[in-house]
């Protein structure tokens, strides 16, 4: 992409210096050539007249004849000279003109290099960080004010995003706290020796709600983290990560009575591995939640030459394609809110928020006979860790 | 053992505290920084649990630590991202337990600290997102 943009810029320069000199040396050569010409017949008409004075056509009969010759001499002068020079001029012209486009490609290189820089400086950045500037160095000119002010677009870019950062923390610390409070309130109201069996029972009931909110807290604090930018990214497999949430729900799995069968090739990208770990987890969880008992689920994790995949599909009801979408949405499930207790209805916002927020997407296909397969791609990156 | 409970939220420095009581540990219970670090200077304490928000929680920690009492410590915080967590590993607390938690987790590892154990942070398997949810 690079390269094509600066050749087009650069193409447009050296084409428009290169018929600019054209046109102004043709005109000079035209101007040249009525020049010449219009000198040659002065002097060809000086040197007639001066013969004319010279000789008087009573004494020598031969001027009649000689006037004749001359006017013809004149012509073919005339006429040889112009075809001369425009053909010999015009070759010159054309020469000049290739060399003169020649160094026009050359210098138009040279001026639009501080220009790339700052396209490739500024790709880098966007790729991955927004903490580095471009910082150009020179004198001031239009390409310099151009990178200053991208500067200080960072610049505020990286505040708008380091106070959101703060306020997801702040938000997640304030949620969390009451949650924190109950749950060891319950824990220990439930350890006294002498706790009545209803407490108990109540005790139970509060701590399942209790979590449902932790959970719920920690899925929003999640989609929140994965729409700012990935700003600090590192390089990671998705297959290990993949290892790691399969064991993570392996019990769950055990519980529902799904099997749970992998695949996982190596998957090299540059992201955040809580974020990437999380969204595997998100998969795999609704995977096996949205099953039916002696179900299966199939992880695979694979590599292509730009992307790389990783795909679970499971057993289940049947799902008919317009609901696709609206899986996607947050608090959207496949059964109605009474219905099902199961899950926030945030985990397939969730997984397409990391997807997109590292560059890829998430896509979720009906299988025919019942249950989904989700299929999330992201760009390949085969950096080594640092 | 004796243990000192600081947490700015009095609820769950009062329930920390029946709780640890019921396990058998003597437990007294501070409200702030100021408050731990008085205790801290009086009595003999064997571990600390510090449920102070961040920036407090980690001054105090710093403090303890250069006092060099031998009192283990025992962070109680809310985790937003795995940077927290190594930078309370950095502060020179012994262990760090996400809030929320299940009590029992607590008392165990209160109980190890106490005991001399835990010479190795668990901090480290959590730290490359190695299967831990994030709390």
């Amino acid at each position: 992409m690079k390269g094509s943009w600066h050749g087009s810029l650069r193409v447009r320069h050296t084409l428009m210096f290169g018929l600019m000199f054209l046109l102004a040396g043709s005109a000079v050569l035209g101007g040249v050539l009525i020049l010449v010409q219009n000198s040659m017949d002065y002097s060809l008409a000086v040197v007639f007249a001066r013969k004319l004075e010279k000789y008087s056509p009573d004494e020598e009969p031969w001027l009649a004849n000689a006037i004749t010759t001359d006017e013809v001499s004149r012509q073919i002068i005339m006429d040889s000279m112009r075809d001369n020079l425009l053909f010999k001029g015009g070759l010159t012209l054309l020469g000049v003109c290739v060399a003169a486009t020649a160094a026009a490609w050359w210098l138009s290189g040279r001026l639009l290099r501080p220009l790339n820089m700052i396209t490739d400086t500024a790709h880098r950045i966007a790729g991955r960080t927004l903490h580095k500037r471009i910082e150009l160095d020179g004198p001031p000119s239009e390409v310099k004010s151009l990178a200053d002010s991208f500067d200080s677009m960072l610049d505020r870019l990286d505040e708008a995003f380091a106070g959101q950062g703060r306020f997801i923390a702040n938000a997640a610390h304030e949620l969390k706290t009451p949650i924190a409070v109950n749950r060891t309130l319950l824990d220990v109201a439930m350890a006294r020796p002498d706790s009545p069996p209803q407490m108990l029972r109540l005790g139970e009931n509060l701590l399942a709600v209790n979590l449902r909110h932790e959970r719920l807290i920690d899925s929003l604090l999640t989609l929140a983290r994965a729409e700012e930018a990935v700003t600090d990214r590192r390089p990671v497999d998705l297959a290990q990560l993949a290892g790691y949430a399969l064991d993570f729900t392996a019990k769950a799995a055990a519980e529902q009575r799904v099997q749970v069968q992998a695949q996982l090739a190596a998957a090299p990208v540059l992201g955040d591995p809580i974020l990437l770990e999380q969204l595997i987890r998100n998969l795999v969880d609704n995977a096996v939640r949205y099953n039916h008992p002696h179900g299966f689920v199939w992880v695979q994790t694979l590599a292509e030459v730009r992307q790389v995949e990783i795909i679970v599909t499971n057993t289940g009801v049947l799902i008919s394609p317009h609901e696709v979408p609206a899986l996607f949405e947050p608090f959207r499930r496949l059964t109605d809110r009474v219905g099902s207790a199961r899950g926030s209805g945030l985990g397939l916002s969730i997984v397409r928020a990391v997807a997109q927020a590292h560059g890829g997407d998430a896509l979720a296909i009906p299988r025919p006979d019942g249950g989904l397969s989700v299929r999330v791609i992201l760009p390949r990156s085969d950096a080594l860790p640092a | 053992m004796r243990v000192l409970v600081v947490d700015d939220e009095e609820l769950m420095a009062a329930a920390i505290a029946e709780g640890l009581r019921q396990e058998g540990f003597a437990v007294d219970v501070a409200h702030d920084g100021a408050g731990a670090l008085d205790m801290l200077a009086v009595d003999g304490y064997d571990v600390l649990i510090l449920g102070l928000p961040r920036v407090h929680g980690d001054e105090v920690c710093r403090r303890v630590v250069a006092a060099g009492t031998g009192v283990r410590v025992l962070m109680l915080t809310v985790f937003v991202s795995d940077a927290d967590r190594i930078a309370g590993l950095s502060m020179g607390a012994d262990d760090h337990l996400a809030k929320p938690f299940a009590f029992t987790e607590l008392v165990a590892r209160v109980r190890a600290l106490g005991r001399g154990g835990l010479g190795e942070p668990r901090l480290i398997e959590t730290v490359t997102a190695g299967g831990n949810r994030l709390p």
